[in-house]
């Protein structure tokens, strides 16, 4: 298999191309999982679980251009599995054991926060979760697309425009705001019940 | 919060500001601290956004690498058993390739036909349709892909507006996923090259020509796409390739 370049992999993952993230795992699985399970005494599957997340780590950090360039494919990737494993750590001591993959998703997230929320308890997280999750479900394709591009895969505007078939990276900004104030809107209006029943 | 202060937020949180815009406002977040917590909430809810879709993302991921080698637990095939069994399914994998018939190439129409996608809908809402204005309730028809029941309420906006490109190309998009190109055709070609959606209304309009069997008048419009930088230009070389 030939070197790929951050670029090339950015290239790759930004257009969806299977092979970027697959090159990522078969260039680093076995490495990082044997060594989650040497240094961290974490079971394979739990390494196994960990590995993944790095990976969507990666993608988000090569789409948003936070990584330019890369000297050593295996000891990057090493280096999220770790940060992950503390942070999940970290976060399991303070909220519980997670219980479904958003919530395992938020505790890696905010594990590496040094205060995350303020110190809120876990059911104010949780509630957070429903209430976001409820007013997502109202937002409509375009704007949700949108809203994790610009927000969350931080990419830049003029290949928001083209990735969404609009007119120029000033139409995305325009729509930008008005799919903004809609998601405000949304939150303001959502009313989840406190136990989540 | 004041409208403004909330799109201030949101490009703050796009990384859209300039170093000036964004000075003034975290000079701001020391004197205002209502300002402090709308970030502070959006930034938490951000956070959940994230979470979200990394559920999903690794969903996916999983289903793409369940098949990929080995998790580390797995015993290892000794090397020439591994060998073999890559020389098995590179001969078979030959063989197959040789003997399978091969597809007829699609036509430019078929090629176009798989290339067209609906414009976006610029702002979506998600309120009922009796609340709506007649522009909110075309957005709602049309952004869950019911472009019959938005085309009445477009056609209105158009007739009121005729001048307005963004109810021309909508109404267009409609046509043109409802089959009706020699009616989008004069829509399209009457909106202005200057505007803002010019690059959208050229595509579309040469999609169309092939479609309603004018490649004369699409193959000088996806010369031009092509020779741009123009988003659709690799497609555009696709399928003036295959209309020679």
């Amino acid at each position: 298999m030939t070197f790929k370049s951050a670029q090339e992999l950015r290239e790759q993952i930004s257009q969806g191309d299977e092979r970027g993230l697959t090159y990522v795992f078969e260039q680093s699985h076995r490495y990082c999982v044997r060594g989650l399970v040497k240094n961290t005494g974490c079971d394979t599957e739990d390494a196994e679980d960990l590995f993944m997340d790095a990976l969507l780590v990666f993608r988000e950090n090569i789409l948003s251009g936070k990584l330019e360039k890369l000297s050593n494919l295996q000891s990057y990737m090493y280096g999220i599995c770790l940060n992950l494993w503390r942070s999940l750590t970290r976060a399991r001591t303070r909220w519980e054991k997670e219980q479904n993959e958003v919530e395992r998703q938020l505790w890696l997230i905010l594990g590496q926060e040094e205060d995350p929320w303020g110190g809120d308890d876990g059911e104010y997280v949780r509630r957070q979760i429903r209430t976001v999750t409820a007013a997502l479900e109202k937002l409509g394709e375009t704007c949700r697309k949108l809203l994790t591009y610009v927000y969350i895969e931080e990419r830049p505007h003029r290949e928001i425009s083209q990735l969404l078939g609009l007119a120029s990276a000033e139409v995305v900004k325009v729509t930008r705001h008005r799919c903004f104030q809609q998601w405000v809107k949304h939150i303001e209006t959502t009313d989840v019940p406190s136990n989540g029943k | 919060m004041e409208n403004k202060d909330l799109l201030l937020i949101s490009d703050y949180l796009a990384g859209d500001l300039s170093e000036a815009a964004r000075q003034a406002f975290e000079a701001r977040m020391d004197r205002e601290p209502e300002l402090v917590a709308a970030l502070r909430r959006q930034q938490a809810q951000q956070d959940v956004v994230r979470a979200i879709d990394r559920a999903r993302q690794k969903e996916a991921l999983k289903a793409l690498l369940q098949d990929r080698p080995a998790p580390v637990r797995r015993l290892t095939p000794a090397p020439l058993m591994r060998w073999a069994a890559l020389a098995a399914a590179a001969a078979v994998a030959l063989l197959v390739w040789i003997a399978w018939p091969q597809n007829p190439a699609l036509s430019p129409q078929q090629m176009a036909l798989g290339y067209m996608e609906a414009y976006p809908m610029e702002a979506e809402r998600g309120e009922a349709p009796s609340q709506l204005s007649a522009w909110d309730s075309v957005a709602l028809h049309y952004g869950q892909g019911d472009y019959v029941k938005a085309m009445p309420g477009l056609r209105a906006l158009h007739q009121a507006a005729p001048d307005d490109a963004r109810y021309r190309l909508y109404l267009a998009e409609c046509l043109m996923q409802t089959g009706t190109y020699a009616e989008a055709i004069p829509l399209l070609e009457q909106i202005p090259a200057q505007n803002l959606y010019h690059d959208a209304v050229q595509w579309r309009l040469a999609l169309c020509y092939l479609l309603d069997e004018k490649p004369d008048k699409a193959a000088p419009l996806l010369e031009e796409i092509r020779s741009s930088k123009h988003f659709r230009k690799l497609q555009a070389d696709t399928l003036l390739r295959r209309m020679k």
